[in-house]
């Protein structure tokens, strides 16, 4: 890594604000009014899910809960929904944990599917151009805005969620928090304990959307037009 | 790429606004501009000139080497660029090509994750009035071994550009913008002259008091002039910034300091006085301005908002647009109406 002009840049703008340059670290204040913290803080986890279903609404998002057991069965119902002949999906540790290995191992009778694979390169990005529909975990869920995060790592690209037309995020109920916030906490309480952050955190809140044409909304623009969210029990 | 963005390339014609940069042109003349520039044969449903665009610009984004970004937040603690869109298109950008470079204005600099995403919450609400976009994108430095999207080679480029010289100075306020445009749109000025009139990037409230910052006073000594001090921007702010303090401010640097004659004041004054008394023409203009944000907020916002949102309106008044105008509130009062 490189830094180009670093100092002249720092002298200048400390003789803008009329002072010498700061050597030490400047020491973040505790805010004294923090309402976003107040969100939906006493919320079960129960009344977090009915915030996300309501919200889901509003965001162009079909909404599925299930049960473990019953996870393949709903899958396969969204999936029949979106005609779907080609699936894209992460090559999550969860996925056994939630017996979709099995699933994706018995739709391969019927349809394509394609498994993230970092030994491919970038003909993952290509797969994931011409399939009908990704699959991936979210990492965290923001009941508030219905927004699911996403976290790369080399066997969860980014491209699953944004390059096939549809895209089903699968929602362990353990990972839904009020709103950003709690999000943004952790991922800096982390970082402030030495794990820096993956390539990419995306937050994903729905299909894409437009409406710059003439302020109508159009849904699906250049990522997914259409978004399941299933939470499982 | 935003589509409107691209479409104001094909056309060569600058932005009008800042979140809709293509708000001066209508469908029809987004569809010839498609068929001129692009033998685009369909018709001039939204619909269908978006999912042209998304075809044509997917071609571009899967074949280029190198992605531009902007930045709407940096984030300090884990060098991070935060990106706020809807239509995906800055995760197009950063995850396809193998070469990325962000382009950052020096202020959009944030200590932590935390700070990050007060400042996120702000900016999609005053822009937009959705609780958050379709997508926030967060990016720390390349990818990391084995992983496949995202560019092996970053560059972020922190442009100064006029904004160090503003630090320091009575008009510091003016670099907390996060250019959400939340000013701009209930603006009566800028609704009655359009965005382009302000001849810069920065359109509105904001363009008035940032543009004669950055560029100087002697290209844009009207600028200042272009608001009628009914301070609707400062409601809407987000970051409470004093705009038409700024404003009045800049009048008084042009008028005293450099001996400006204040004759354009009279003239822009009494252009002002002559269609704030056409009450025809001033209830249409503040009216368009409160339905610009209208496709989003359909089931939104703080009156019909779960309980739990009182917190931040304890605290203070959100920016979401007011339903009444002034004037009709003054009418009902008039009438005996509740105030
Ligand atoms: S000045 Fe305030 S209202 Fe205007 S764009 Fe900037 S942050 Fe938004």
């Amino acid at each position: 890594m490189a830094i180009q002009n670093r100092d002249s840049f720092l002298s200048n703008l400390a003789a803008n604000l009329g002072r010498p340059q700061k050597r030490e670290a400047v020491i973040r204040p505790e805010y004294s009014v923090q309402p976003q913290r107040e969100v939906f803080k006493d919320y079960s986890t129960e009344q977090l899910i009915e915030v996300l279903k309501e919200h889901c609404k509003v965001i162009h998002t079909d909404f599925v809960r299930t049960d473990k057991s019953d996870l393949q069965a709903a899958l396969v119902k969204v999936l029949e929904g979106y005609e779907a002949t080609s699936i894209i999906a992460s090559n999550d540790k969860r996925n056994q944990e939630y017996g979709l290995d099995k699933t994706y191992e018995e739709l391969s009778k019927e349809m394509d599917i394609h498994l993230w694979d970092p030994r491919l390169g970038k003909e993952n990005q290509v797969i994931a151009e011409r399939t009908d529909v990704g699959i991936s975990f979210s990492d965290i869920t923001l009941a508030e805005s219905g927004t699911v995060a996403l976290m790369t790592n080399k066997d969860n690209g980014r491209s699953i969620s944004l390059m096939p037309k549809c895209y089903i995020a699968i929602i362990p109920k353990e990972t839904i928090v009020p709103r950003m916030t709690q999000a943004a906490s952790k991922i800096h309480k982390d970082n402030e304990n030495g794990t820096i952050p993956p390539s990419s955190i995306c937050f994903v809140t729905g299909p894409s959307n437009s409406a710059d044409i003439e302020m109508n909304l159009i849904v699906g623009v250049h990522g997914p037009v259409k978004v399941t969210y299933i939470v499982v029990n | 790429m935003f589509i409107t963005k691209w479409i104001l390339q094909l056309d060569e014609d600058p932005p009008s606004h800042i979140v809709t940069p293509a708000l001066h042109k209508n469908r029809e003349q987004i569809r010839d501009t498609f068929r001129d520039k692009k033998g685009y044969a369909k018709s001039d449903t939204p619909e269908e000139l978006a999912s042209f665009a998304r075809e044509q610009l997917r071609q571009d984004f899967l074949s280029a080497d190198v992605g531009i970004t902007g930045c709407n937040f940096a984030i300090a603690e884990s060098g991070s660029v935060t990106l706020v869109t809807n239509e995906g298109n800055a995760e197009m950008i950063t995850s396809l090509p193998d070469t990325q470079i962000s382009v950052m204005g020096m202020e959009r600099l944030v200590p932590t994750w935390e700070d990050m995403e007060v400042l996120v919450s702000l900016l999609t609400r005053a822009a937009v009035g959705q609780k958050l976009t379709s997508y926030i994108t967060t990016i720390t430095g390349t990818r990391i071994e084995e992983e496949i999207d995202g560019p092996d080679d970053y560059h972020l480029v922190i442009v100064d550009n006029g904004r160090s010289k503003i630090l320091g100075t009575e008009f510091q306020s003016a670099l907390h913008c996060i250019r959400c445009a939340a000013c701009i749109n209930v603006c009566p000025v800028y609704r009655h002259i359009g965005g382009h009139a302000y001849n810069s990037i920065y359109p509105g409230p904001i363009g008035a008091v940032l543009t004669p910052l950055l560029d100087g006073y002697e290209d844009h000594k009207e600028l200042p002039y272009a608001s009628s001090l009914c301070a609707a921007c400062i409601e809407a702010c987000p970051v409470k910034i004093p705009l038409h303090e700024h404003l009045i401010r800049h009048r008084e640097i042009i008028v005293e300091e450099e001996k400006k004659s204040p004759v354009s004041e009279k003239i822009m004054m009494k252009g002002f006085a002559q269609w704030a008394s056409n009450p025809a023409a001033y209830k249409l203009s503040t009216k368009v301005a409160r339905t610009a944000l209208k496709p989003w907020t359909k089931d939104e916002y703080v009156e019909n908002g779960p309980g739990p949102l009182k917190g931040w309106t304890d605290v203070r008044d959100f920016p979401a647009p007011a339903k009444q105008s002034f004037r009709s509130w003054w009418n009902k009062r008039q009438k005996g109406g509740e105030a």
